[in-house]
């Protein structure tokens, strides 16, 4: 029974993790039309604005938690301001290799700058113990990321009814031609979008990081590639799909790790893909993906 | 109100609008007319900024507004309403009209406007929770309509507002739009539906592959077969 419960939290705390990565890939690309490949590497700054800030002037590690978020959403920010913004109306493949550029310049500047090999990071001591619920013993990082996963995706959506920049958001999906002619500036909209994935990406950066207590410059590739998958798995463009697809990706990894014998586990990922290429199969757009004819969209 | 000069609109190395020159004053509406493939969506789009102009001017009250961002130009009172409706899909009625309103900032006004154009289009009252794409295409026209006026513009262009729909409600479309010049409103109208159109514009300007071949005051092209037929092929029926 424990260890049942103990699989579950696992695989739901995994999960959140994918969903909040998905989501801020799929609230920009739902927007820009761009995969924005640089997303991981939120993650990564997030991870070094913790090992400065401990290394210059923060002694309690709790503060690191709200500086990694902090960092991811500037850095999204900066990108946009930066990166973005100056491609914004060329083709989308420009869009994609800017994405691409910032993320190598990012890598690099890490590389050259500070160090090419993992440097901890320390992370508050009550996140590496367990918590005792109703008799059980469960990983806090685990419970603390599935209840955080589930507060941003409450906030996230009451960001995107019940207020004027999230409804701009969810119509710029839509048509963000006719958003502008509402006369709402396309500059804020972009930039909320920005804003909130780099939020998103924060938040799942705290956990990452909480996970495996170090940074080093390519840490940001295996988190994106997991979120690129689960917004293709999800259905790519759709929020909800995005959420569906990196809960469904962390179960699914979990549960093969849970159950796959020992001398097959190494082979753990590449049966999570095979599956999700079956399901690609079954259902081309995606999970929640819906069929759009070519030139639906003008 | 709004003056044109030579612009012209390009798409890579095609021309869409040459050198075109025209003007629109306070009060009138303006019917801009032409067939299929004229131009006259590229130069509305161009007017209001969607897509840039490649040479010549747009003024609007007497300002530059050529090189001006859409959401500039429709904040400055000047706004469209887009070919083929555009409502925000999976958007209820009500959102799409709190969308149109993002400009002002005074709530009470906001209501004030909103309650006049529900009491203009009822039937939006009535399908104010719906999602907009359970709308009929003509109430999706007047949707559309509304959502532009929601930001109490003081020159309305409205692109093909007949398109796709069934001559009764095109009928009803029209109504709107007199009763709209009747309550102060600027109108700049791109229609195919040439005859109709020029019963309530008082002007009209006739593009034919991007270039403008006829100017002047709508019964004059209403009243001339030779002039119907020559430029929009409906003259003799």
């Amino acid at each position: 029974m424990e260890y049942f419960v103990q699989q579950t939290i696992n695989a739901l705390s995994v999960g959140g993790e994918y969903a909040l990565l998905a989501l801020g890939l799929a609230i920009v690309f739902s927007i820009m039309n761009l995969v924005n490949f640089a997303h991981g590497e939120l993650i990564t700054l997030g991870g070094y604005a913790m090992l400065f800030s401990a290394a210059w002037f923060v002694s309690d590690p709790i503060y690191l938690l709200p500086i990694c978020v902090l960092a991811a959403t500037g850095a999204a920010i900066l990108f946009e301001r930066v990166a973005f913004r100056p491609v914004r109306n060329a083709p989308e493949t420009t869009g994609l290799l800017t994405a691409f550029g910032v993320s190598i310049v990012v890598q690099n500047a890490l590389l050259i700058f500070v160090a090419t090999r993992p440097k901890p990071v320390p992370i508050p001591d009550w996140m590496q113990g367990t918590i005792q619920i109703a008799g059980l013993h469960l990983p806090m990082v685990q419970v603390l990321e599935t209840s955080c996963t589930v507060v941003a995706a409450t906030g996230l959506i009451l960001l995107l009814t019940k207020t004027n920049l999230g409804l701009a958001m969810r119509a710029a999906a839509k048509d963000f031609t006719v958003v502008r002619l509402m006369g709402i500036k396309a500059d804020r909209v972009i930039l909320g979008a920005f804003a909130v994935s780099g939020f998103l990406a924060g938040l799942a950066a705290v956990f990452i990081l909480a996970r495996r207590g170090a940074v080093d410059p390519m840490m940001g590739f295996s988190p994106v590639l997991k979120a690129f998958v689960a917004c293709v798995l999800g259905g790519f463009g759709s929020l909800l799909g995005a959420a569906v697809g990196g809960l469904s990706l962390g179960m699914l990894e979990v549960l093969l790790q849970a159950t796959l014998p020992s001398e097959v586990a190494g082979f753990r990922d590449a049966i999570v893909f095979l599956l999700v290429g079956a399901v690609l199969i079954w259902r081309p757009t995606g999970l929640l993906g819906k069929r759009v004819e070519l030139g639906d969209k003008e | 109100m709004l003056q044109l000069t030579d612009v012209s609109v390009s798409y890579g190395p095609i021309q869409a609008v040459r050198n075109v020159s025209a003007t629109v004053e306070q009060g009138e509406i303006v019917a801009l007319l032409g067939p299929n493939g004229a131009g006259k969506t590229s130069l509305v789009s161009s007017i209001v900024g969607i897509i840039p102009v490649s040479s010549g001017s747009v003024g609007f009250d007497g300002e530059d507004i050529t090189r001006t961002p859409v959401e500039s130009i429709v904040r400055k009172g000047l706004t469209l309403t887009p070919e083929g409706r555009r409502v925000f899909a999976g958007l209820s009625v009500a959102e799409n009209l709190r969308l149109g309103a993002s400009t002002q900032s005074d709530r009470a006004a906001v209501e004030e406007t909103l309650e006049t154009y529900l009491e203009m289009f009822p039937i939006l009252r009535e399908r104010y929770h719906q999602t907009a794409t359970t709308l009929s295409g003509g109430e999706q026209q007047m949707l559309a309509i509304a959502r532009s006026l929601m930001s109490r513009p003081r020159m309305l262009m409205l692109d093909e507002p007949s398109l796709g729909l069934a001559p009764r409600v095109v009928e009803r479309i029209f109504e709107h739009i007199v009763e709209l010049k009747q309550s102060g409103l600027t109108m700049l109208v791109v229609e195919q539906n040439a005859t109709e159109a020029l019963a309530f514009a008082d002007r009209a300007y006739v593009l034919a592959s991007g270039k403008l071949v006829f100017e002047g005051a709508a019964s004059e092209l209403a009243s001339s077969d030779r002039l119907m037929e020559a430029y929009l092929g409906t003259g003799v029926d």
